[in-house]
């Protein structure tokens, strides 16, 4: 179900829409909130200096560190007073980020949401769970009022307590499940240890994962534990850009379709902030067009990714970005060479002998930088042999090896001994840091 | 006989944390039998009680697995050894590792067999005239 006509418009419609927004956007923040005045001036561009698309490369980039700087209130565009909604997502260090929405804001998030969750399979009269702890943080409310807007009836479970998240779950007969990724493995693991059968026993239907990215693996995995006919899809947002909302995964499962009527993407190089072709995979940047609150023009995500702009096969028009495949900030220097957790992810998941769960634990010995790559067994069945054990640990580092370039430790974990996460997945130790090593 | 195999890692105290584990749950160790290897070890026991053994293990995220395996008694005298072995090489059945009780049953001492085929193994040892241990 395509829940608005903004998702399959041509091209051309497209960019004037995008055009039209972006001037009064800019116009907006440069008017209003004097940090990104600022950072203008300094480039030397003015309002009027925005005539299309293209001169979108002309303005300053927005960063997390800008929020630091200027909190709490310090890039709002409007009173405090005018805000309905504060949110603030928290950072590992220092201050939290805060961000806030006018009505008109709510508005528009409320209707994002709501196409991301009916692009992800969700219908009205839908019976939506909520585990996403609830609080400061944007997913669970989020979600939580894109979902009412479709019809869909909403459980505000929250985080935690899974024995009753599964009680709930088979009682109001959920069809739609709101999580991470990692929650949702692990209530499957729960429901298949307390001898439950998905298929029989709930009513689950929809899977809208966020919070964290969802890899292939994981997804297969949610196939394993939910059964083929669970739609598994992940959305993206985050709170600087109104929280989930922002993209989402369609049925065809080739990339997550951008709302562009709010948001413009770009993507650069990371290291010299050049716009790249498209196609090309690099950092995503957002540049919101209707966010009145807290404007935010070229907002640099630090999400790796890639845009595809072909109409997609589900009927609908607006731009793909492709699956993260990691953050600027995940990558691991490891002897010279740039390592993406998700690349090690990919190698595990195409084996199925191990489960999805990993830890990667980089350290120094001496002059040299060593990698330990933790890996559960799938089950059992391989305990009682040297040779099987030795050849999987082989094959498992001489795989790792062909992609990174890198010799890394394989540790053979049993089932069930890596840990599970509720909210985002801990996946890198770098002992190296504790070390006080530059790296 | 049933044989459990436990993977542990190669550090110190790691035999000692299944063991305390075994001892809580009054588990009683008949055989064991552990080799080293570059990263990792299997513990491999005979134990009185293994699905209970087993259960507690996993339960504290040890990756354990039940195998079955021939417990053979053997005559205290020189060659005896020898006589299960060839008996085994004549059938054409591999042996991939033994190790023996820790204590003697009664008289005679025990030795444990993981080979490649369990049945065949049996009726071969019984014909050659060497007892086999069930419980
Ligand atoms: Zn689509």
């Amino acid at each position: 179900m395509i829940w608005a006509k903004e998702e399959t418009l041509s091209r051309k419609e497209i960019e004037e829409i995008q055009i039209a927004r972006l001037k009064e956007q800019v116009a907006w923040s440069y008017e209003r909130v004097a940090p990104y005045r600022a950072k203008m001036d300094a480039a030397g561009v003015k309002p009027e200096h925005i005539r299309t698309l293209k001169d979108l490369q002309l303005l300053p980039f927005s960063v997390k560190q800008d929020f630091r700087d200027n909190y709490p209130f310090g890039l709002f565009a409007v009173e405090r007073e005018k805000l309905q909604r504060i949110h603030a997502s928290s950072g590992t260090t220092g201050k939290p980020t805060v961000v806030g929405y006018t009505p008109e804001d709510m508005k528009n998030w409320t209707e994002n949401v709501s196409r991301i969750a009916c692009q992800g399979g969700a219908v009205p009269g839908d019976m939506a769970q909520i585990c996403f702890g609830y609080g400061m943080f944007t997913g669970a409310l989020g979600l939580h009022f894109g979902l009412e807007n479709i019809g869909a009836t909403v459980a505000p479970t929250s985080s935690g307590n899974t024995k009753k998240q599964i009680m709930f779950m088979q009682d109001l007969g959920t069809t739609v499940l709101v999580a991470t990724p990692s929650y949702a493995l692990y209530l499957g693991e729960v429901i298949q240890s307390m001898g439950l059968d998905p298929k029989k026993d709930l009513k689950l239907r929809v899977g809208l994962f966020g919070g964290e990215g969802m890899t292939e693996a994981m997804r297969q995995q949610m196939y394993v534990l939910f059964g083929e006919q669970f739609c598994a899809t992940q959305n993206y947002g985050m709170s600087e850009l109104n929280g989930p909302g922002v993209a989402g995964e369609c049925p065809e499962l080739c990339g997550m379709h951008i709302n562009e009527d709010h948001f413009i993407a770009e993507i650069i190089n990371p290291d010299t902030g050049e716009v790249l072709p498209e196609g090309e995979k690099g950092e995503l940047v957002i540049t919101c067009l209707t966010k009145k609150a807290l404007p935010m023009i070229r907002y640099r995500t630090r999400d790796i990714s890639r845009l595809f702009y072909e109409p997609c096969k589900c009927g609908r028009t607006t731009a793909r970005m492709e699956n993260l495949s990691g953050r600027t900030d995940d990558m691991l220097i490891i002897r010279g060479v740039n390592v993406f957790p998700s690349q090690v992810e990919e190698v595990l998941s195409a084996m199925p002998q191990i489960s999805p769960y990993y830890e990667i634990i980089v350290d120094r010995k001496g002059q040299l930088d060593t990698m330990e790559i933790k890996v559960e067994l799938a089950d059992n069945s391989l305990v009682d042999s040297y040779g099987e054990l030795e050849k999987l640990s082989a094959t498992i580092g001489s795989r790792v090896k062909s992609v990174l370039g890198l010799d890394a430790a394989i540790r053979l974990e049993a089932p069930g001994k890596l840990q599970r996460f509720e909210g985002k997945a801990k996946r890198v130790t770098d002992n190296r840091k504790s070390l006080g090593l530059n790296c | 006989m049933k044989q459990i195999s436990v993977l542990v890692e190669n550090h110190v105290g790691s035999l000692a944390a299944v063991t305390a584990l075994l001892k809580e749950a009054h588990v009683n160790i008949k055989a064991i039998a552990s080799f080293d290897s570059p990263s990792y070890g299997i513990l491999r026991m005979v134990v009185d009680a293994p699905e209970q053994a087993a259960l507690v293990l996993q339960e504290s995220h040890f990756a354990v697995k039940i195998t079955d395996v021939l417990t053979v008694e053997m005559e205290d005298q020189p060659g005896a050894l020898d006589h299960v072995f060839a008996v085994m090489a004549e059938a054409g059945i591999d042996i991939y590792y033994v190790y023996s009780f820790v204590y003697r049953l009664d008289k005679a001492p025990l030795m444990v067999l993981n080979v490649s085929d369990n049945e065949k193994a049996r009726q071969v040892l019984k014909g050659a005239g060497i007892q086999i241990v069930e419980e």
